[in-house]
């Protein structure tokens, strides 16, 4: 088992108690790490009563996992998981910086959270030792006090156990804002400033377990690896290959406010009623002027496409942020109709601070600042707000009241999906044709239609059992470096696949050069990823207990990605019915499932999942 | 290397390889990947001053604006002196109080090394050929007295607590500073050793490095709200 720690922490909140756990190696090489194995993990413990888990209750599993290649592989990250609160199944959510190396280092593969502490705690790691201590002190902060906290009492208490050590070096810091306390569906777990595990919504899970932060300080190597000059050449070959990227190193996703638009139509717009915008002061260029450090990365990483950004004077003075990176400049920009950089930059702060994720959190925004613009939400049911486009103060106020909950912020704090529900009832009329989302979670800022974008695939969020993660979306044919069964590769061997400068042919032998075991693109692509997949398919299926969705019917497109594009060079411009029905169709097949969308029996059996199909036949998916 | 890498796809990375490893000038005379066992054995044989004359001494200059906290330095050391990766074994460390103010911490090979003197068993000495400090790790007793003796509170025990740590320059071509000029960051470039210690970078602890350098990128105001001294 080498690459590993070898045991995992296993830790009630309810009754304080912490245990280690170990996995047969076995488990470890069909579900490898990260996302795999923390839909393994999910499906043991909850699978049985799925439908019924709260994903804010105590029963829910917070999970946060390293893989085999966390560490060795140039460009590190770490897997929080759960039950989601968004869309109700298994999301692998990553997210960059030296937590997971840290982890390794003092003997641990991951942990697993359960239950709810009865006050606001948070977990610290030194080693073998494990404390659950008192957050009281930082419980409603936002992120830079919570750093700032952590980061001195943790440096403290070490130096205090290690008197002749000499100077000590800061512990790695997984936390939460004021929105993961609060419970909001739109939460991140964040990492540093901006570095956040966003898609899932895992933020509110940890907040609902009490838990404001994760401290840990590893002193030791990491694990030791199979074959250490096989892993010492291919991390200096792999990384060469990172340097030779020059245009992403240099602009990271920092050039994608402008590109995305300009470029390819496909960036949300004043909640996607456009993609396409022409606005070079939106360019990279203008971000550029704000970018304290041109490069800035984390543990091991080749390419360094973060940007620290930094505004050192006038009305927003102290904003710090990465970039923003594209994500943030889309939906804390462009989707509430704000084209100025020293704006968004501050906006995304202010995003950071209180623990929002940019994508679930600027997308709610632009669902109200339409619904405002139609006339459908009033300044009256905004709290006096004018939620004119444009305005930062009126989103700044908006985004305040979604993370404390209060009015009609309690409604956006459920997501854009939830929210368009709740206002529609309150308004006594459909408001879908608005939410752009898929099965309960806002899409990354990329836009299908004009068929311009990377993604470009009509079925890309459709299909994926990660819903609007773009990340992870869907493709025909699933198999190789572009679908979902190449996204579970980098969440479960767990590194980052915006570092990743090969193919995934050099991922395979650069496993086998850690794990000791070898693993085969067919073995991963046929059987192992599938695995993994059909898991988590079942898991966002059965859903509950506040959603359901339907296989097929739900498997679709949200109504505005149907309509032509209004602007720009592809104006006119739509998705092709015939055509999205027949990949759609091609993918059920290729992946195992029915016409409908339900994996098979023979699918399910055949990986030796019996006791899936079993449990889909129970609830209802088998006529 | 020992044992070559399988496959058609490791071959052509291999062999990328070799091409970069003979940028530096230590490497032109190794015909090996870096951080190999056999590279490092030849690296080591290096240190012991078959390549390396007195009149080539290099000094390590840091500019903390530039590092991209990416840490490749300390895997590098790592791998070198450990054969593992192994952050806290690293003889340069990246400090990190303030995310965004990272700061590469490592011996500045003072002209009359107070922690030298300090040592009450002699296992510190001044390396004839770099001017690196030696550690001779049998004699030490982790005793620290050197830690608080350094101006820059730079050296730091071995995490199994047998040894003080303190940058040995790698024989006089180091790999901290190799990696980050690889990457192109050059947070940490070499110069030749200038017998003018005046212009030379004067020790400080990370703490007085994250002021100055935070106060830089931040402003001061920023920086007090976000970092409790």
């Amino acid at each position: 088992m080498r690459g590993y720690a070898g045991k995992f922490l296993d830790v009630d909140l309810s009754s304080g108690e912490i245990g280690e756990r170990k996995f047969p190696d076995r488990i470890l090489r069909d579900y490898v790490g990260g996302r795999g194995l923390a839909t393994k993990i999910l499906w043991d413990t909850l699978g049985k009563k799925w439908e019924t888990v709260d994903p804010f209750g105590p029963e829910n599993l917070l999970l946060i996992l390293t893989g085999p290649l966390t560490g060795y592989f140039p460009g590190t990250k770490v897997c929080v998981s759960g039950k989601s609160p968004q869309c109700n199944g298994v999301v692998g959510s990553t997210v960059a910086g030296e937590f997971g190396v840290d982890l390794k280092c003092a003997g641990y593969d991951g942990l697993i959270f359960a239950g709810r502490a009865e006050r606001p705690c948070y977990m610290m790691i030194c080693d073998d030792q494990v404390e659950i201590k008192d957050a009281s002190p930082i419980w409603g902060k936002e992120g830079r006090e919570t750093i700032r906290y952590l980061n001195k009492k943790s440096i403290d208490e070490t130096k205090a156990k290690k008197p002749r050590y000499g100077e000590v070096k800061e512990p790695s810091i997984l936390y939460i804002g004021p929105a993961g306390e609060n419970r909001t569906r739109v939460a991140v777990v964040l990492a540093k400033y901006a570095h956040a595990a966003g898609y899932g919504g895992y933020g509110g899970v940890m907040g609902s377990k009490n838990l404001k932060a994760v401290v840990a300080k590893g002193f030791g190597p990491l694990p030791e690896v199979h074959d250490q000059d096989t892993m010492a050449a291919m991390y200096e070959s792999m990384s060469k290959k990172g340097f030779e990227r020059e245009q992403f190193r240099r602009w990271g996703t920092g050039g994608g406010g402008y590109y995305f638009g300009a470029g390819t139509s496909s960036e949300p717009i004043r909640n996607w009623q456009e993609e396409w915008h022409d606005i070079e002061a939106y360019s990279g260029d203008e971000f550029d002027k704000f970018w304290a450090k041109k490069y800035w990365g984390d543990f091991g990483c080749p390419v360094t496409c973060l940007k620290l950004a930094v505004l050192r004077n006038g009305k927003y003075e102290g904003a710090i942020c990465d970039n923003p990176d594209y994500e943030l400049q889309s939906y804390g920009g462009t989707n509430l109709g704000i084209f100025d950089p020293e704006v968004n930059i501050h906006l995304a702060s202010i995003i950071n601070e209180v623990g929002l994720c940019g994508i679930q959190g600027g997308a709610v925004l632009g669902l109200a600042g339409e619904l405002y613009q139609r006339g459908i939400l009033t300044k009256d049911d905004l709290q006096g707000i004018e939620l004119e486009w444009g305005n930062p103060e009126a989103f700044e106020a908006l985004l305040r009241l979604m993370v404390k909950r209060q009015g009609i912020g309690d409604a956006l704090a459920q997501g854009v999906y939830r929210a368009a529900l709740r206002i529609g009832e309150m308004k006594g009329t459909d408001l879908m044709q608005y939410a752009v989302q898929e099965k309960g979670m806002a899409i990354g800022g990329h836009g299908i239609r004009s068929g311009k974008d990377f993604i470009s695939n009509p079925i890309g969020f459709a299909c994926s059992v990660q819903g609007g993660d773009h990340g992870s979306a869907a493709h025909f044919p699933p198999e190789g470096d572009h679908g979902e069964l190449s996204a579970i590769l980098h969440d479960s061997a767990v590194y980052c696949m915006f570092a990743k400068s090969v193919d995934n042919a050099v991922v395979f032998p650069f496993y086998e050069a850690i794990t000791g075991w070898k693993l085969t693109a067919d073995e991963w692509y046929k059987e192992k990823a599938l695995r993994i997949l059909q898991l988590q398919r079942v898991m966002l299926l059965l859903g509950g207990p506040d959603v359901a969705w339907r296989p097929k019917t739900d498997d679709d497109n949200p109504p505005r990605f149907w309509e032509p594009m209004p602007s720009g060079p592809y104006k006119g411009k739509t998705l092709n019915r015939a055509s999205f029905k027949r990949t759609r169709t091609k993918y059920y097949r290729a992946v195992g499932w029915d016409e409908n969308g339900v994996p098979t029996p023979e699918t399910l059996t055949g990986l030796g999942l019996g006791s899936v199909n079993s449990k889909l036949k129970a609830a209802g998916f088998r006529d | 290397m020992s044992s070559q890498p399988q496959g058609e796809v490791q071959s052509e990375l291999f062999k990328l390889l070799r091409e970069n490893a003979q940028d530096c000038p230590t490497s032109t005379q190794l015909s090996h990947t870096p951080h190999t066992s056999s590279y490092i054995d030849d690296l080591n044989a290096c240190k012991r001053g078959i390549c390396m004359g007195q009149q080539n001494r290099v000094s390590i200059n840091r500019d903390y604006a530039l590092c991209s906290g990416c840490r490749r330095c300390e895997i590098a050391c790592s791998l070198l002196h450990e054969k593992r990766i192994w952050s806290e074994a690293s003889r340069v460390r990246v400090f990190m109080f303030v995310p965004g103010i990272e700061i590469p911490h490592l011996c500045f090979q003072c002209d009359r090394p107070k922690c030298v003197d300090a040592c009450p068993e002699s296992a510190l000495s001044v390396d004839e050929q770099t001017g690196a400090i030696n550690v001779d790790a049998q004699i030490c007793t982790a005793c620290g007295l050197c830690i608080d003796a350094c101006p820059g509170r730079v050296p730091h025990l071995h995490p199994d607590g047998s040894h003080v740590l303190i940058c040995d320059l790698c024989g006089g071509d180091p790999e901290c500073a190799k990696t980050c000029q690889q990457g192109k960051w050059n947070a940490l470039t070499l110069s030749k050793r200038d017998d003018d210690s005046s212009t030379r970078q004067q020790p400080a602890t990370p703490q007085e490095l994250t002021r100055r350098t935070g106060t830089l990128i931040l402003g001061e105001r920023t920086l007090r709200e976000v970092w409790d001294q």
